[in-house]
């Protein structure tokens, strides 16, 4: 970590629900920091905690426990007035830009309803913005008119950023921001995310199960389990050299993008255990290929690892990285 | 192989091999598709979906169909099954699976055929069983079906023993248990494995699998793409997906879909090593990859073209940079070989060209 004081720094933080009355610990205990200018990666599979860690941060998840600071103030219980005022630095863009936009508001109103929530500015001086938003975006201005509808999912997802830049936030908190897009689209998408961060200095918090894209977007990276964090640390460590062999495992389900399957595979049994009934010890050692009696019975703190990140578990680096083969370095 | 719970499973296994079959080929293909289209009718006209796809599969071997939505790869495999919906008009000059010509048989002929000669797995396991019929009657019902007429009718209790053989086979464990079980006891990745069960249980001579693992979390999809290409055996895989890795991974040839036409087919490692179509090329360099190098990533400007409103000639050639006047034309699939691509101005040989 540099010097830089974080902009987000949420310690601990605990959600619980009850779904028929059972307790259901979806979040529990998780610790990250995002710096300004950073991108960070929150990964995990279904089930995992990720998207609701993101929305506790964005206050729409009551916190069973834990402590959220932004901007160096704790904003933990903020509520209200002080909930608002925290919204325009701190936005949510979510996975899918087909329900997350209201299809009867043209492109223009939606664009406007933040700056008028925060009463921002005139009305001309609104028009002005929202052009402007909308050229950050790549999108033309005869878009203005039309309702989401109108428009393909890449050109949903743009309207639904240039809605959370609107009022200019440091921290901007995507969750899957390209999945349900195609490939194509998703590159544009993905683009435009790293665009903005590098000319505006935006914070990223990209919440995603998907490993080659935190390759190329993140600068750290936080990998959950069954809502705790299993391994942290910079993007290179973390995916050249996994500590943890739940980050092993997950590397090496990347498809290789190369034929004849020769890369070493690390193929876990068995799938998440229900977060309802989470198994004593280490939550991963039902499928851990490396797991012994201790882990059975003594949940791994997350401890400072090799390499200078961390990583909950009783023998890290054992099953570590498989090497990315060569020729997956095709031009 | 990885089962899910088997006490064995885990550790470091080889990604599934290449094909080799158990067994040497036997027979015709396993699917045999020649310039197949399919019409929809629209008030503007007839739209074509597919445009004139050939395709052709042998036993034991995997062809993964890759395209973006829209693209018509989900219209091919369900061609392959004569299931294109209504109003929808399929014609090929010729469309086998098997021996058997699937554009001669009538609909109770057809149905003799899917389940028995090809055996299909959807995208979403959640839906595709009936969910208050026990896994267990749904494989039986299906093997009861497609057993010969005339000979003696096999009893339920055999049909549940073929049931449990089969969940076993896909690596279910306690089979005997888990054959009782409704879907929604089951988690997404024991259901897949189920519904491949399913689509095998009458040893199909094609198995169509579209998206099957597009629902399922990635150290399960690794599982899912295991066991199938692992169970493949004599039969042919017709795998659809959006994504090129994917089929790259398990597939032993690669066919690229674009606006309802193959643009490119080959062996799945030349097909990535050096791809000569414009649209495969650009496919590569817009998706992430675990790449030390962290490439920007290259997006394809615009967007597929609708199926009402597409351009004589080369169809991605509107979003094409090598685009040449000679465009206008329709390219055919060429050359003769293995590795082909309808493209008037491809890509270099990216394996020539390396000193």
């Amino acid at each position: 970590m540099t010097g830089r004081e974080p902009l987000l720094d949420a310690d601990d933080l605990r959600v619980t629900f009850r779904p028929g009355g059972r307790e259901l610990r979806a979040v529990d205990g998780v610790s990250l920091q995002v710096l300004p200018g950073e991108t960070v990666a929150l990964v995990g599979e279904s089930g995992s905690g990720k998207s609701t860690v993101a929305l506790a941060l964005m206050g729409v998840h009551p916190l069973a426990g834990g402590r959220v600071r932004f901007e160096g103030r704790d904003v933990t219980a903020a509520g209200g007035a002080e909930r608002k005022a925290l919204r325009r630095r701190m936005q949510l863009i979510l996975q899918d830009p087909y329900g997350s936009l209201d299809p009867r508001w043209s492109v223009a109103r939606i664009l406007a309803e933040p700056l008028v929530a925060h009463d921002v500015g005139t009305p001309e001086e609104r028009a002005a913005r929202v052009r402007e938003l909308l050229g950050q975006v790549g999108l033309p201005l005869d878009a203005l008119e039309r309702r989401p509808p109108q428009l393909s999912g890449g050109q949903r997802q743009r309207i639904a950023i240039a809605r959370a830049l609107a009022l200019e936030p440091r921290l901007l908190i995507a969750d899957e921001p390209v999945s349900a897009l195609d490939v194509s689209i998703q590159a544009q998408i993905v683009n435009l995310l790293l665009d903005v961060q590098r000319t505006r200095g935006t914070s990223l918090l990209v919440i995603t199960h998907d490993i080659a894209l935190v390759h190329h977007v993140a600068h750290r990276v936080v990998v959950m389990y069954l809502g705790r964090v299993v391994e942290t640390g910079a993007v290179d460590d973390v995916i050249l050299r996994p500590q943890h062999p739940y980050t092993a495992a997950l590397i090496s389900a990347v498809p290789a993008r190369r034929a004849g399957g020769a890369r070493q595979r690390i193929l876990l049994p068995g799938e998440p255990p229900s977060p309802l009934e989470p198994p004593a010890g280490c939550r991963f050692h039902p499928r851990c290929p490396i797991a012994r009696d201790r882990c059975r019975i003594e949940s791994p703190p997350l401890a400072p690892a090799a390499g200078g990140g961390a990583t909950a578990c009783h023998f890290p680096g054992e099953l570590g990285a498989l090497p990315l083969a060569r020729d997956e370095r095709l031009a | 192989m990885s089962t899910p719970d088997a006490p064995h499973a885990g550790g470091t296994a080889r990604a599934a091999g290449k094909p080799v079959p158990a067994s040497s080929p036997v027979g015709s293909p396993a699917l045999d598709l020649q310039d197949l289209r399919v019409d929809f009718p629209t008030p503007l006209g007839e739209v074509g979906i597919v445009d004139g796809v050939s395709l052709s599969i042998a036993r034991g071997e995997a062809l993964g169909m890759v395209g973006e939505s829209g693209s018509g790869k989900t219209m091919i495999a369900l061609a392959c099954l004569r299931m294109v919906p209504e109003p929808g008009r399929v014609a090929a000059t010729r469309l086998r699976v098997a021996d058997r010509d699937l554009l001669a048989l009538d609909e109770p002929a057809l149905c003799a055929v899917r389940g028995a000669d090809v055996g299909v797995v959807f995208q979403n396991p959640m839906t595709a069983f009936n969910p208050v019929r026990t896994i267990g009657e749904q494989l039986a019902a299906t093997w009861l079906r497609h057993r010969p007429a005339g000979g003696a009718r096999p009893s339920r209790r055999e049909a549940r023993e073929r049931a449990i053989a089969a969940l076993r086979e896909v690596g279910i464990a306690a089979p005997e248990r888990r054959v009782d079980a409704y879907p929604h006891q089951m988690s997404g990745g024991m259901l897949q494995r189920a519904l491949i069960a399913h689509a095998m249980i009458n040893q199909p001579a094609l198995i169509v699998a579209d998206e099957p693992t597009t629902a399922l979390d990635a150290t399960v999809q690794a599982q899912i793409l295991d066991l199938l290409r692992a169970r493949l055996a004599n039969a042919g895989l017709l795998l659809v997906t959006h994504d090129l890795g994917v089929a790259a991974e398990i597939c032993d040839r690669v066919a690229v879909v674009y606006a309802g036409r193959v643009v490119e087919v080959g062996p799945a490692r030349e097909l990535l090593e050096s791809p000569r179509h414009p649209y495969t090329q650009a496919l590569l360099a817009a998706a992430p990859r675990l790449d030390p190098e962290r490439r920007p990533l290259a997006p394809i400007p615009g967007a597929p073209p609708s199926p009402a409103d597409l351009v004589a000639g080369c169809r991605y050639a509107p979003r094409c940079p090598r685009a040449v006047p000679r465009c206008g034309e329709r390219p055919r699939l060429a050359p003769e070989g293995p590795h082909a691509y309808a493209c008037w101005n491809p890509a270099d040989d990216a394996r020539r060209a390396k000193p």
